[in-house]
């Protein structure tokens, strides 16, 4: 009996397209809007917890504020940074646009003549490929702990600088000219989305090799790379003794324990996705409002049938069952799109924001399970009006 | 012989009040009444006389305010809401004035209608109301809906649909009344030839002409239940009572007082 009953709420349903389709859409913008938010909070949130444990610990970031005191760290002076118990790398950054050529003969590159051409030089060690994306490299390797310790001449290149010079073809072991010195080439990038895509036109070399060959100038701004299990205030406080030390001042730089902003990023993320999240809400409620106005006006309107089924036969609870699942069926089928949409919304964003796109399985049934909730409990009302109605009355009200 | 007869439904008592603000309203005052197994009665009465209020109780629609009501061996004041359903639905069936088919479902639907909540299967469904909308003579109908079909068709469909579940007794209340006077001959006729096959049948009407067709009549006035023979030994042919019924004027009577008045 079941069946014919889902039967004839489909049936019920189909007969008022345009009102069954109204109603739905109050459920569907509800659970978009839940769906989406969620997900986007989900993503934002565990992107930024991915870049703070992207290098297996915590990091502090040490910047130079005042360069008329110092212009920066020279690579020996940051590395002495390396010495306090507890700092496991350091991962600085320098970057300058900077002449390169490319001559054929020494690569295949699209162009037949000696091609001069101006772009970022960006000096980086191993960490920046850790730390800028997942499956950073396309095809060759990445810059080496030896390529730091050794400032050999090789090069990474970018995903579009890549494409530009020379197309589909891989150019591994060919060599181009920086600053008209030889640089190998041993990898390239893939194409990186999101906050950081500066690599995507620059040629990354190591940043000991930039620092002394390419003279692109000192380290404002580093991360040093704290073990998870260290205590990070002793840890912290020895970084800012050692940037004294060197600075031959208390002020002038900047040493900011991430995990605290990532901490206090991550708070606020909550807080702001937790009060949309309750608009949201109240959006579905508005549509759950919707479905029990929609039954209220089919009960009213098939009084007589009502009245008729139940001189039929029909219990009041199969009544109340009847109308329970037509409004059931509007706010799952509304759930299931909702959640769909969503999805879609959050997958655009995860692109123009940049963060991984990741959907969990919960999140459908709950959002599902959610609006079917909402469904049950809106559709409660009209459905007792239904299975209560006297068929007495009812069969006479015509 | 009349000892064999079972007795199919049976009222001790009953009364029916409604509730009127702070007092009530009194409607059917200590109904004692029998209906035998294969038996067409008809309940005949006048407009307000209670006959629906009569027709809601023993279609367990309703129930009374005291009395016993046994219908079909249970004992139907005893029972709840959803008990109540199920003896509508397997022990009754329901022929009214207005039909009340459902508009937008089919001959066949209609008339499979009390099978679904009777749980049978789908397809014995579909069997069992073929049986019956041929029966009723509307074996080509079967996909029209109401509105392609004239009174007297849709009254047949709701014969089919009352037929359905094979009740203990059939109850028509003004079958009649909404049709012509030939159509509802037929719808009559109809009755009495499922009569004739074993059905017990209630019709409720104000019109004696339909209710003479039945084999018994049982009167209501006032909301009170008399047998034919006590209905004849109160009121005349015209439902005048007998004490209060005037002697006719002679002639010269009648002359007299006109001459009286000028
Ligand atoms: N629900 C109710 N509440 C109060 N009074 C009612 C109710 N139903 C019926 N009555 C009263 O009971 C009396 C009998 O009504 P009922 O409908 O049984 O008459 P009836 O014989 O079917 O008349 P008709 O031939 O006009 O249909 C009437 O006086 C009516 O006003
Ligand atoms: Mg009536």
């Amino acid at each position: 009996m079941f069946k014919d009953i889902i039967k004839m709420s489909f049936k019920n349903l189909a007969m008022n397209k345009m009102r069954t389709f109204l109603t739905t859409l109050g459920i569907v913008i509800g659970i978009t809007s839940i769906i989406a938010l969620i997900t986007i909070g989900q993503g934002v949130t565990s992107s930024v917890i991915d870049q703070l444990s992207g290098l297996g610990g915590n990091r502090v970031t040490v910047e130079i504020t005042n360069t008329t005191v110092r212009k920066g760290f020279t690579d020996a002076e940051m590395e002495s940074f390396l010495e306090i118990t507890g700092v496991d790398g350091v991962s600085p950054t320098v970057r300058k646009n900077m002449v390169y050529t490319l001559v054929p003969g020494e690569t295949n590159s699209n162009y037949n003549v000696v091609y001069n051409s101006t772009t970022r030089v960006m000096g980086v060690n191993n960490y920046y490929f850790q730390l800028v994306a997942n499956d950073v490299i396309k095809a060759g390797r990445a810059i080496t702990d030896d390529d730091i310790d050794n400032a050999t001449h090789v090069v990474v290149l970018g995903h579009t600088l890549w494409k530009r010079l020379y197309g589909n073809y891989n150019p591994i072991g060919e060599t181009i000219k920086i600053y008209n010195m030889d640089f190998v080439i041993v990898g390239i990038m893939s194409e990186l989305v999101g906050l950081d895509t500066a690599g995507n036109h620059s040629l990354i070399v190591p940043y000991t090799t930039a620092m002394r060959d390419l003279q692109i100038g000192l380290v404002k701004t580093f991360d040093a790379v704290v073990s998870a299990s260290e205590d990070m205030d002793i840890v912290v406080s020895q970084i800012d003794d050692r940037c004294a030390e060197i600075m031959g001042s208390t002020s002038g730089y900047s040493v900011v324990n991430q995990q605290e902003v990532m901490d206090i990023v991550v708070t606020i993320t909550d807080l702001v996705l937790g009060m949309l999240a309750g608009i949201a809400a109240i959006a579905l409620l508005v549509g759950g409002i919707g479905i029990m106005n929609m039954m209220l006006v089919s009960v009213s309107e098939r009084t007589v049938e009502i009245g008729l089924r139940k001189a039929l036969g029909a219990k009041p609870s199969v009544i109340m069952v009847q109308f329970l699942v037509e409004a059931v069926i509007i706010s799952m089928f509304g759930g299931v799109l909702g959640v769909a949409f969503g999805a879609a919304i959050a997958y655009v964003a995860s692109i123009l924001i940049g963060y991984a796109f990741a959907f969990q399985a919960t999140t459908v049934l709950l959002a599902v399970g959610f609006s079917v909730t909402v469904g049950l409990i809106f559709g409660i009302l009209p459905a007792r009006k239904a299975a209560k109605l006297n068929p007495i009355d009812a069969l006479r009200a015509q | 012989m009349l000892n064999a007869k079972k007795v199919l439904l049976s009222m001790k008592n009953i009364n029916k009040s409604y509730p009127m603000g702070d007092s009530s309203l009194q409607v059917l005052f200590d109904v004692n009444f029998e209906v035998y197994q294969r038996e067409f009665v008809s309940i005949l009465g006048p407009s307000g006389s209670g006959k629906s209020t009569l027709m809601n109780i023993i279609g367990c629609l309703d129930v009374a305010s005291s009395g016993t009501y046994i219908l079909n061996g249970k004992d139907i004041s005893k029972l709840k809401d959803k008990e109540l359903a199920s003896v509508r639905n397997r022990d009754i069936g329901f022929v009214f004035q207005s039909f009340q088919l459902l508009p937008r479902m089919s001959s066949i639907d209609n008339v499979v209608l009390p099978l679904i909540y009777a749980k049978v299967p789908a397809k014995e469904r579909k069997q069992r109301a073929m049986v019956l909308l041929n029966k009723v003579g509307l074996g080509d109908k079967v996909m029209n809906k109401p509105k392609q079909l004239s009174g007297g068709q849709q009254q047949r469909v709701a014969i089919a649909r009352a037929m359905v579940t094979d009740p203990a007794i059939i109850l028509a209340d003004e079958p009649t009344g909404a049709l012509d006077q030939a159509t509802g001959a037929q719808i009559i006729e109809l009755f009495k030839q499922l009569n004739s096959e074993g059905k017990t049948i209630i019709m409720i009407t104000h019109d004696p002409k339909i209710a003479r067709q039945a084999g018994r009549i049982v009167h209501i006035l006032d909301g009170r239940i008399y047998s034919q023979e006590e209905y004849e030994r109160i009121y005349d042919e015209d439902g005048v009572k007998w004490t209060e019924r005037e002697e006719r004027p002679t002639i010269k009577e009648r002359r007299r007082r006109r001459l009286a008045n000028v």
